[in-house]
């Protein structure tokens, strides 16, 4: 192994075959709390750019939570400039923060740019099998037809312990409806408990949401049909189980502020 | 601004960034292509989404780099506030 040097920070930058893609806030910042501390302990890895600068392989992040902090000079380990990709993929494929996309994309990359013939040659490079490489490739590609779902909604279905089957019928479920986010996450809830109902779930309270009828008059379905109809002087509250009107109140409109008060008490 | 989600969704949302943007060059027969915030709040707000406010909190809070490459483009952050985004189309 070369020896450690010491290099300036303003000689050192990130080397395009860096993987890493996104990295998680909360790291960055213990990872930052760390340095200002105790200083950068664990060398970068880095090699000759041929312009006077180094690339750095592995330190990404520790090169730019030092940049941030005013570090001057930073521990590098130097390897030689041969074969740079490839050492790249060596180095960050043994690192488990690295998410199932930023591995496909370095390894499509890599065979794009002649690095490697094929995939399976990556594989074998890697001492991987082609089945798992294929099997991380699936899970890496987004679920069809949920594009018109907000990822907000996308990420509390993944969040959920569904199976995948389940959750992308729960997301194709959800894309044809509009519920507002507090629904959205009481359905998701339900469908975790009841897993084999998520039809069921999902038009429950898509039917549940209230829906204008005609001028000043808004319906609601659960076991019975609500509606509530604004009058010149009093609202018609009314439940109907199949066209027929079970009971029907009528509340003075000056009044239906009290009502509203009782309500939010029960 | 949307809630936090997690990198995985990031990451997926600056690829899937990266391949439109692609598709819209390829359309337009483009090697390159700047593209400002304007152009992005079009892109990605469109039927009332928040595809952009989405992107801006993926380039402020999860972005590793300012250069993205995959197989088909590469991507670079000329501005992370704005933002504004060089996408090139790889031969």
């Amino acid at each position: 192994m070369s020896q450690i040097f010491w290099c300036e920070v303003s000689r050192l930058r990130r080397s395009i075959y860096n993987p890493r893609i996104v990295q998680d806030p909360e790291k960055t910042r213990v990872l930052k709390a760390s340095i200002a501390r105790e200083g950068v302990k664990q060398p970068l890895i880095v090699y000759d750019a041929g312009d006077g600068f180094f690339e750095v392989l592995d330190g990404g992040r520790r090169l730019a939570a030092a940049a941030e902090l005013g570090v001057e000079r930073l521990p590098c380990v130097a390897i030689p400039a041969v074969d740079i990709p490839k050492h790249s993929l060596t180095i960050h494929f043994s690192q488990d923060d690295l998410t199932p996309e930023e591995v496909v994309v370095l390894v499509e990359r890599l065979v794009v740019e002649e690095v490697f013939k094929s995939v399976e040659d990556v594989c074998r490079y890697l001492g991987v099998s082609k089945s798992w490489y294929y099997t991380l490739k699936k899970a890496v590609k987004r679920p069809e037809n949920v594009d018109g779902l907000p990822v907000t909604t996308l990420e509390l279905i993944e969040r959920t312990g569904l199976e995948e089957s389940k959750k992308q019928e729960l997301a194709e479920l959800l894309r044809n409806t509009r519920l507002p986010r507090d629904v959205v996450r009481e359905v998701v809830k339900e469908v975790e408990e009841n897993p084999g109902e998520v039809a069921a779930i999902v038009g429950k309270h898509v039917l549940s949401m209230p829906r204008p009828l005609g001028d000043n008059a808004v319906e609601a379905s659960g076991k019975y049909t609500y509606i509530i109809r604004l009058g010149a002087s009093a609202a018609e509250f009314t439940a109907r189980d199949q066209g027929q009107t079970i009971w029907s109140v009528k509340i003075p409109l000056q009044d239906l502020h009290v009502v509203k008060r009782l309500w939010q008490h029960v | 601004m949307p809630k936090m989600f997690s990198k995985q969704s990031a990451v997926q949302a600056l690829l899937t960034l990266g391949e439109r943007l692609a598709d819209e060059a390829a359309e337009k027969n483009l090697p390159q292509m700047v593209v400002g915030a304007g152009e992005l709040r079009r892109l990605l707000n469109a039927g009332n989404r928040r595809g952009k406010s989405t992107l801006s909190l993926v380039l402020r809070r999860f972005a590793a780099s300012k250069n993205f490459s995959t197989q088909r483009w590469s991507l670079e952050v000329v501005d992370m506030r704005k933002p504004i985004i060089v996408i090139k189309r790889r031969p």
